[in-house]
């Protein structure tokens, strides 16, 4: 028995049995079915089928709109296996649990599921026991994280390009399989991080030719979503893609970090061999949790949170606990090298930004109030609202005109010559070097 | 006809004053050593001044002060009273090289964030001992002038030269000096001698 975190309704991978078809649809909501099987036992006895009716099956699933109560009755026949399985004497049914050949598991092979992750990737999955397991005591077993990934580049976040290309032969089925898809997230923690991803059908097997030849149709299809709204909307049919090209237009999102992002998507395919994999484009998730308490409502809960699970965020610009965090306007740190204090507060509050720390600080060239660095630079650019700190001459004094004088007329190599009264560099400290220090003085100064 | 000798006058005094302006502009700053020739007496002290003309906006110097180290020795120097014109100053009197003949980086700037000085006047007074009989060349080299936004003001710098008599002869190469009451006394008494020779009784041959 096999029991689908994501959702209720799940391949199964029986030897002898055959591969059920996910709805997509709960009630009220959106729901994602992914299931990540890959039917490492899967027994060739489930062919041939009749791939017409399976697409029949396929479409009929996609179209009935579902009630809790329609669920096991629909989605039973759906994965009926009505000819040419001879071990598959019985429609499927399942539990609220996971799927189960109820009474039709003719087989004593038991089921497995496994990931073929390869080596040499962020990316090295690996399913904690019971994560797929089919039973209420099974999920409670499964508390996030479901998929538990290591950083192992070290660099802070979790890499998923390349995806594994390894993955092969996978989602091979006579109905449909799911294939999750990980949610983005940003990598830097940036509230509101814009982040780019695309989806490749990527390996080998890719959409065997005689599965669309047939016309059967695989696509990818899903949802990123709120919970209330779709934000993106996936759908493509792998049939018409060339292996290797992205299924879906590069997609933008913003993310919303300490907030829930659900993910829905997957691979369908039929009979035959759809092999693939979602490949987001170099985009390193940081965390990626699969919530054990949404399987009960059948759905698959995936949220990103780039900073720390469970903290608490706020939107400074909003207040909002928690909740869609607004995305800032970045702009331009303006560069205020140079200006006087008053002037360099003028552009910076122009700018968008606030004034942060004003550091005082000596300078035997820089005249006093004039700001000698700033912090962000000036070829930044950050949140609007952003603080720029300052540090602001306090001018010279008399004490490093006494040094220049006392190093008067010098030149590198001689025995007065100082670096320190040189406050050009020019190798020589001369009236330039005098004047610079004397116009750097604060006003009234007098010095003997 | 009283318009047009008006408009006349108008145009002339513009002309006068834009000719002055441009004049101001491409006026070059002078640096001068002041008297530009002179006679002292060996063993005695004297001073040189350098002075400066047609500056604007002057917030420090430097130069270098050049002299002939057998005839004379350079003693001190004092700032002048130019530069301060502006406000409180930073003066750096030079070094004194009396074996190669040279006052070494005399400086003058102005403190804190103010405009210079414009005009002219006297930038150094140095003084000098005359060590003995001959010539000496004063020559400012190695100036540079700067403006209140530390940029370098152009400039032209002109010598002089000190001449030096033997001590038995003071002020050989000057022009006697006469006091004009002296000189008056003077010839008072001789016309009155000739006076009193003119009018005395001659007596006869014994």
């Amino acid at each position: 028995m096999f029991w689908n975190p994501i959702g209720r309704y799940f391949s199964g991978g029986r030897r002898g049995a055959i591969s059920l078809y996910p709805s997509i649809f709960d009630v009220g909501e959106i729901i994602g079915r992914v299931d990540v099987m890959r039917l490492t036992t899967f027994s060739l006895r489930v062919f041939p089928v009749n791939r017409r009716i399976s697409v029949l099956l396929y479409a009929v699933c996609l179209a009935v709109p579902l009630d809790a109560s329609a669920q096991t009755a629909f989605c039973g026949a759906a994965i009926k296996s009505t000819t040419g399985d001879p071990s598959c004497s019985a429609n499927a049914s399942y539990s609220n649990n996971g799927i189960q050949a109820a009474g039709a598991d003719t087989d004593s092979g038991a089921e497995s599921f496994s990931f073929a992750y390869s080596a040499g990737y962020d990316a090295q999955a690996s399913v904690t026991p019971g994560a797929l397991q089919g039973s209420a005591s099974a999920a409670a077993t499964s508390t996030p994280p479901d998929y538990a990934y290591t950083d192992a580049d070290g660099d802070g976040a979790i890499l998923l390009n390349p995806v594994p290309t390894t993955l092969t032969s996978f989602g091979i089925g006579w109905s449909a399989v799911w294939q999750p898809i990980f949610l983005v997230g940003s990598t830097t923690g940036a509230l509101g991080s814009v982040v780019q991803f695309t989806i490749t059908a990527q390996g080998s097997g890719s959409i065997s030719s005689d599965v669309c030849a047939t016309g059967n149709d695989a696509f990818l299809s899903g949802y990123i979503y709120n919970g209330a709204a779709a934000l993106i909307s996936l759908s493509q049919d792998l049939c018409s893609t060339v292996n290797n090209t992205p299924l879906v237009a590069k997609q933008t999102l913003t993310t919303t970090v300490g907030s829930t992002l659900y993910l829905a998507a997957g691979f369908a395919g039929h009979a035959g061999a759809l092999a693939g994999f979602p490949n987001f484009d170099n985009y390193d998730v940081t965390t990626f949790i699969q919530d054990a308490s949404a399987t009960s409502s059948g759905k698959m809960l995936v949220y990103i949170d780039p900073v720390t699970p469970g903290a608490t965020y706020t939107d400074t610009q909003t207040g909002a606990v928690n909740g869609y965090l607004t995305p800032p306007n970045y702009v331009p740190v303006p560069p205020v090298v140079g200006e006087s204090q008053s002037s360099a507060s003028a552009a910076i509050v122009s700018a968008g930004l606030i004034i942060g720390t004003v550091t005082q600080q000596p300078s035997m060239t820089a005249i006093a109030g004039q700001v000698i660095s700033q912090n962000p630079a000036a070829t930044a650019t950050v949140a609007d609202g952003s603080a720029v700190n300052l540090v602001v001459s306090s001018g010279s004094t008399c004490t490093d005109l006494q040094l220049v004088k006392a190093a008067f007329g010098s030149k590198v190599g001689q025995p007065a010559y100082n670096p320190m009264a040189d406050v050009n560099s020019d190798g020589v400290v001369n009236i330039i070097d005098l004047s610079t220090v004397a116009h750097a003085l604060p006003a009234g100064t007098v010095c003997n | 006809m009283l318009k047009s000798l008006k408009s006349h006058k108008i145009a002339t005094v513009s002309l006068i004053a834009f000719g002055a302006v441009g004049s101001l502009a491409n006026a070059q700053a002078v640096l001068s050593v002041d008297p530009s020739g002179q006679s002292v007496t060996a063993g005695s002290d004297f001073t040189v001044d350098v002075d400066i003309s047609n500056v604007t906006n002057l917030y420090g110097y430097q130069f270098d002060l050049t002299f002939n180290p057998s005839v004379l020795e350079a003693v001190s120097s004092s700032e002048g009273s130019f530069l301060s014109q502006g406000g409180a100053t930073f003066f750096i009197p030079g070094t004194n090289d009396n074996v190669a003949g040279t006052v070494f980086a005399t400086a003058d700037t102005l403190l804190t964030a103010i405009n210079g000085v414009s005009g002219s006047g006297q930038l150094v007074a140095f003084t000098f001992d005359a060590l003995e009989a001959g010539t000496s060349s004063m020559s400012i080299v190695n100036e540079t002038l700067l403006d209140s936004n530390l940029n370098v003001i152009s400039d032209t710098a002109t010598g002089g030269s000190v001449t030096v008599g033997s001590g038995s002869v003071p002020g050989a190469t000057k022009a006697p000096e006469i006091d004009p009451a002296s000189a008056a006394t003077a010839l008072v008494l001789l016309l009155a001698g000739v006076a009193v020779m003119r009018g005395r009784p001659r007596f006869p041959p014994i």
